[in-house]
């Protein structure tokens, strides 16, 4: 038996210890961990477990209304009925009627230990007899107020302990004493009948010489008739024999709790009790110490239950602090969302970083803190976690969620949902891991993308180079041909010079040639000013459409030998225009016709004025133009497929030059072509094209 | 006719096409002209035999080459030389020619490979 600090086991401190732990769920309760909450939420089911069990009557009042706020199982053992919370103690106060302890006064409800104990007062050891329901109890009280971490008061706490049994006996020692004739016989027969362990010391040496079964079975030895240094040889008695000593020396009592003893049980296993201890010191008529009456009392079970409150909730604080810190500094965003609803227990600060900063989290629904992704897979996975327990795994899961600066974007999520379950089994919530992978998944698009872009930049690249090169290559060849015709004319020249018809035709060849090779050359940086974007310049004067479109035809027929065919309503058909533009836009479209359209067929072209507007078809039959070289037909230095592979000649400026010269004057010119009804271009120009070309 | 005098000239450009008809009857050459492959085919059938073609390679309706195909693949054409005047630097299109002269051409060039076809 080792020893101990006895005010640390008293009652008292029972007491103290479970309004200590009270203060401490609320404290837990109040702070802003959602884990915390849920061990208080343990722990407090366990104090009220314990409380409720333990075989001490407990009850508890509130200090503002005065009303019952809970009492334990064995409080209604004791009452002989269960009062429920709310109940108002002065109802009570018809069935428990308190007299004070000697007196026998009628003890007033200001009286009562749970009012002490709301005025302030500390309440120990309080003995007062208490009437219940016409039988009596000796109760010894001791209340205590339970506050709140900010001091104020929440509730008053009162343990009975009944104690009957012990004043009983006291009272007939008294009268056995007081008899002093009664003897020890009724002493003896009352001792032996009591189921509560007892003995009686006599002299100094203090020899049992009572000790009934209740109290041998405890020890677990016969000790009648031995002093208490021979029962107790294993030490215990260096403890007990001192305050023996003392108590019988003054003759006052001694009073100890919860006092750690081990004894060897019925199967001689050695056991750890506890034991409340009260020895009395009995006198002689003559006021001399003649014995000492020792009473004990198991409380092992209260202790070891209190202990056990006490490690349990030591373990719980350790776990829960573990559990903080790794929530706390784990690198992935958690939250645990619980019920079915999803509120937030936990959200570290990863997961308040997730998203966007600012939201609250604890103890609102997730719903609640993302009505942005209210009908969506989120919250539909982390929903079906809940009921089926599915582990759900989420990668790069795109939701809409509203960012840091309030807008609502694509963001990508890497998430992971794992159902828990309460100590039942039930479901209890889902915990998520989640990692917000905007940033990578935004790197990797963004780097497809510029993969695509380069793709497609070094595909257009490469294009461009295949035109470029087949644009030198046809403008070589093209400049070639009037250079060709030069030197071919000016060395037959020197062949026959002394013909004069002769030399003329050659001379109209040289020159024709020049002209050639200067307007492609011409046409060559206007084709260049039209895909820079500049305007060509025109001088636009009162001209006569039908005469333009007549001369540039019938230059051409000089070479073409009489290809064309000409219609018009009228032979004056006048407007505002650049008559050299209007006759290079003639001659492009014409000679195209006749170099791609059938040979033995003539060209028509037909002038129409319709309103302010003139229209100019030129229609050639042959093979068709795809609608898709229709589209791309006008743009610079692109010719038809059939005119790059048939090896044809023109470096694909001339129509690029029609445009641009038709649209410098405000119109516009289009092509038609069809296998059935061959090729036709046709130009539309204003009227008056002046106010075009400011 | 004296058949090894016929010329057959296929060229798109007028000017050249006349240019060389003239060169050519002033040495008493016999000239026919096509301004494509297709009129060149066409003459073919019309005219009796040449003696020699002067081909251009590059021309609308029916290029050079196809020209030259269809009639190294005619047994009746098959042997009537073919001498190519043309300012394309693809010369992998000269094969079934006997030669190949680049534009611009020197005419006396030109006259001494005629001659030497055309007797």
């Amino acid at each position: 038996m080792k020893r101990s600090n006895l005010s640390d086991h008293s009652p008292e401190t029972l007491l103290k210890r479970i309004a200590e732990l009270e203060a401490q769920v609320e404290s837990l309760e109040k702070s802003e961990s959602p884990s915390n909450q849920e061990i208080q939420k343990n722990h407090q089911s366990w104090l009220e477990h314990v409380l409720l069990e333990i075989p001490v009557p407990i009850y508890m009042v509130n200090p503002l209304s005065g009303r019952y706020v809970f009492g334990n199982k064995a409080m209604d053992e004791l009452l002989g009925r269960h009062i429920p919370a709310q109940e108002d103690r002065s109802s009570i106060a018809g069935e428990l009627v308190a007299f004070e302890e000697g007196t026998g006064r009628k003890m007033t409800l200001d009286e009562y230990p749970s009012s002490r104990a709301i005025r302030g007062e500390k309440v120990e050891d309080f003995k007062f007899l208490w009437r219940i329901r016409n039988r009596d109890y000796h109760v010894s009280t001791t209340a205590c107020m339970i506050q709140e971490k900010y001091g104020n008061p929440k509730t008053v706490l009162v343990v009975v302990k009944d104690i009957s049994e012990q004043v009983l006996l006291l009272k007939q020692i008294e009268i056995s004493q007081n008899a002093a004739i009664e003897g020890h016989e009724q002493l003896q027969g009352f001792f032996m009948q009591s189921n509560i362990p007892m003995v009686i010391l006599d002299g100094p040496d203090h020899h049992f010489i009572l000790a009934n079964p209740p109290y041998e079975k405890f020890i677990g030895r016969k000790a009648m008739g031995k002093t208490v240094a021979e029962v107790f040889d294993g030490g215990e008695a260096e403890i007990y024999k001192p305050i023996l000593d003392k108590v019988y020396e003054t003759g006052e009592s001694f009073i100890g709790k919860e006092l750690p003893i081990d004894l060897v049980d019925e199967n001689c296993c050695l056991q750890n009790y506890f034991i409340n201890i009260d020895y009395h010191a009995f006198k002689d008529k003559h006021g001399n110490t003649k014995g000492i009456l020792a009473i004990v009392i198991d409380v092992s079970e209260q202790v070891k239950a209190r202990k056990l409150i006490e490690n349990s909730t030591n373990t719980l604080l350790i776990e829960k602090a573990k559990l903080d810190a790794l929530v706390a500094e784990s690198p992935s965003a958690i939250g645990l969302m619980k019920g079915k609803d999803l509120i937030f227990e936990v959200a570290n600060n990863k997961w308040q970083e997730l998203v966007s900063l600012g939201r609250e989290y604890i103890g609102k629904s997730y719903s609640e803190i993302y009505p942005e992704l209210i009908d969506t897979d989120a919250i539909r996975s982390i929903q079906h976690t809940f009921a089926t327990g599915e582990t759900f795994t989420a990668n790069e899961m795109k939701l809409l969620v509203k960012s840091k600066l309030g807008i609502l974007e694509d963001q990508y999520f890497d998430y992971t949902n794992v159902r828990i379950l309460d100590s039942n089994g039930a479901p209890y919530g889902v915990f998520c891991y989640a990692h917000n992978v905007t940033n990578r998944v935004r790197n990797r698009i963004e780097i497809e993308e510029n993969r695509k872009f380069l793709a497609i930049t070094v595909e257009n690249l490469e294009h461009e180079r295949e035109l470029r090169e087949r644009f030198v290559l046809a403008l070589t060849h093209d400049l070639r041909t009037p250079i060709t015709a030069l030197k071919m004319s000016a060395q037959l020249l020197s062949r026959k010079a002394d013909d004069p018809n002769f030399v003329r035709t050659i001379s109209k060849r040289i020159i024709s040639s020049v002209d050639r090779a200067d307007q492609m050359i011409r046409d060559l940086l206007d084709a260049n000013r039209i895909k820079a974007g500049e305007k060509l310049p025109l001088q636009i004067k009162q001209t006569n459409m039908f005469e333009v479109i007549e001369e540039t035809l019938a230059g051409l027929n000089v070479i073409h030998e009489d290809r064309f065919n000409l219609s018009s309503e009228n032979k004056l058909i006048v407007g505002y225009w650049d008559k050299d533009s209007v006759q290079r836009v003639i001659e492009n479209l014409a000679s195209n016709a006749i170099k791609y359209g059938t040979d033995t067929k003539k060209v028509s072209v037909k002038l129409l004025k319709r309103d302010d507007t003139v229209e100019i078809s030129i229609h050639n039959e042959g093979n068709p133009i795809s609608l898709s070289e229709q589209q791309d037909i006008f743009n610079p230095f692109r010719r038809t497929s059939s005119a790059i592979s048939g090896g044809q000649v023109g470096w694909g400026v001339g129509l690029t030059l029609v445009k641009g010269l038709v649209e410098s004057h405000g119109g516009s010119v289009t092509v038609s072509s069809s296998s059935s009804q061959g090729t036709t271009f046709q130009v539309k120009l204003p009227e008056d094209s002046r106010k075009y070309h400011e | 006719m004296n058949r090894n005098k016929i010329v057959l000239v296929v060229e798109d450009d007028i000017i050249i096409r006349e240019n060389l008809r003239d060169a050519l009857e002033m040495e008493g050459y016999k000239v026919f002209t096509a301004a494509n492959g297709k009129e060149g085919l066409e003459k073919l059938k019309l005219i009796p035999q040449p003696a020699l073609v002067l081909l251009d390679m590059m021309m609308p309706v029916m290029n050079g080459r196809e020209f030259l195909d269809v009639i190294l693949a005619d047994h009746m054409l098959a042997a009537i030389p073919v001498i190519i005047v043309s300012a394309d630097i693809d010369e992998s299109k000269k094969v079934g020619s006997k030669a190949y002269l680049k534009k611009p051409v020197d005419l006396d060039l030109l006259l001494q490979w005629v001659s030497r076809y055309a007797k």
